[in-house]
């Protein structure tokens, strides 16, 4: 099995779990968001572009909140907030400040550890825009992680 | 941007390790190219210049072929075996650009695609041969014995002579024997028949055996450079 393949699985499993919030959903997510992919054969031959696997990745997570509801998912988020440090504490106090928006592309840009341009592809905007929005959501974080005393 | 928040924002955006992946992965049934596809994506692979001269030495051998006396047209057997050096600079490719290493790491490692390389701009190279040989009416011989000279010396030379520095010295090589194919085709020395076949023959023998150690090394060469500091 591809190196490729099995890292992109766990890229692609941390975006689904960043959007509904339960582990074994977000896997069953997942795995649906490969075999769609894998059906598009037309786009393999073009070099497998990553922008579409996020793209379907999104509208499989769209598809189940129109059909379930959200209401048993807030269980799920307390297992999270065990086993956390100071530091994780910190952070994730600071990124819930942000918006959904804000959020997803910081952790496209530093979790899944997406390239600009292949950001800019799933979101359908400028590589500019990509990094302008980067810049303003970093100086953000940093604002209110010096608050927080997360520099020491 | 400071490495504690890079190292905090990746964690904090993990979901942990899934636990399904490896069952899923094994049965996952995604679609994989055949080796006629691997071997036409080969071609996108080949540089521009490459092309580009092979189409500019035909153009060229035909348009000559046009327009200068029978005599003249002999020299153009010192102006065909440009082709040979480019193919062979092509070939080498990897090694100038030191990636052997990390080529012979892919799926279709770097003998592999030498071999299928070779074949394209063998075909291409065949091509342009035969149509500069239809053109311009000179005798077999004496366009196969300067092409494979240049192409034995050249894949020589690359494959004793890594990197860049391979490159120019199979450029010195093909010029010597360039110049010395005009001296011999300018002052229009007699060479019997018989003894020119001998000589493509003998050359076409040293160009496969250069072949068999451009694959062979191919395949070894980058072993043993693996954890070379």
């Amino acid at each position: 099995m591809s190196k490729d393949l099995q890292e992109q699985y766990d890229k692609i499993y941390n975006f689904c779990y960043f959007r509904v919030k339960n582990r074994e959903i977000a896997e069953d997510l997942t795995q649906e968001t490969f075999l769609k992919y894998f059906s598009y054969n037309s786009y393999i031959e073009k070099g497998k572009p990553l922008a579409l696997l996020y793209t379907i990745a999104k509208n499989n997570c769209n598809d189940y909140f129109r059909l379930k509801q959200t209401d048993e998912l807030d269980e799920n988020l307390s297992e999270d907030t065990q086993n956390e440090t100071d530091i994780n504490i910190t952070i994730k106090t600071a990124v819930l400040n942000l918006s959904f928006d804000e959020q997803e592309i910081i952790m496209l840009r530093f979790t899944n550890e997406l390239g600009i341009l292949e950001i800019a592809k799933y979101l359908n905007i400028s590589r500019f825009a990509v990094n302008r929005k980067i810049k303003t959501v970093l100086k953000k974080l940093k604002l209110d992680l010096k608050e927080e005393d997360f520099y020491g | 941007m400071d490495k504690k928040l890079k190292n905090a924002l990746k964690q904090n955006f993990d979901a942990g390790t899934p636990q399904r992946k490896e069952e899923f992965l094994s049965k996952l049934n995604f679609p994989k190219l055949s080796f006629a596809e691997v071997f036409l994506n080969q071609i996108h692979y080949i540089s521009k210049i490459f092309w580009i001269c092979s189409v500019a030495v035909l153009a060229f051998v035909c348009y000559i072929s046009t327009i200068a006396d029978p005599k003249e047209i002999e020299l153009l057997s010192s102006f065909i075996p440009l082709i040979a050096v480019i193919s062979i600079i092509e070939l080498h490719k990897s090694s100038s650009y030191n990636m052997e290493e990390l080529e012979q790491t892919f799926k279709h490692n770097l003998a592999q695609t030498t071999v299928m390389k070779l074949a394209i701009v063998g075909v291409v190279s065949l091509f342009v041969l035969s149509v500069a040989m239809i053109f311009t009416q000179i005798n077999v011989l004496s366009i196969l014995v300067p092409y494979l000279a240049v192409s034995f010396i050249s894949l020589f030379i690359t494959n004793i002579v890594k990197g860049v520095a391979g490159v120019y010295a199979c450029i010195g090589g093909t010029s010597l024997i360039i110049t010395a194919n005009y001296y011999v085709v300018f002052n229009e020395f007699v060479i019997a028949k018989s003894v020119y076949l001998i000589i493509a023959l003998v050359l076409g023998l040293l160009v496969f055996s250069q072949i068999f150690v451009l694959i062979y090394t191919s395949k070894i060469n980058v072993g043993a450079t693996i954890g070379r500091p």
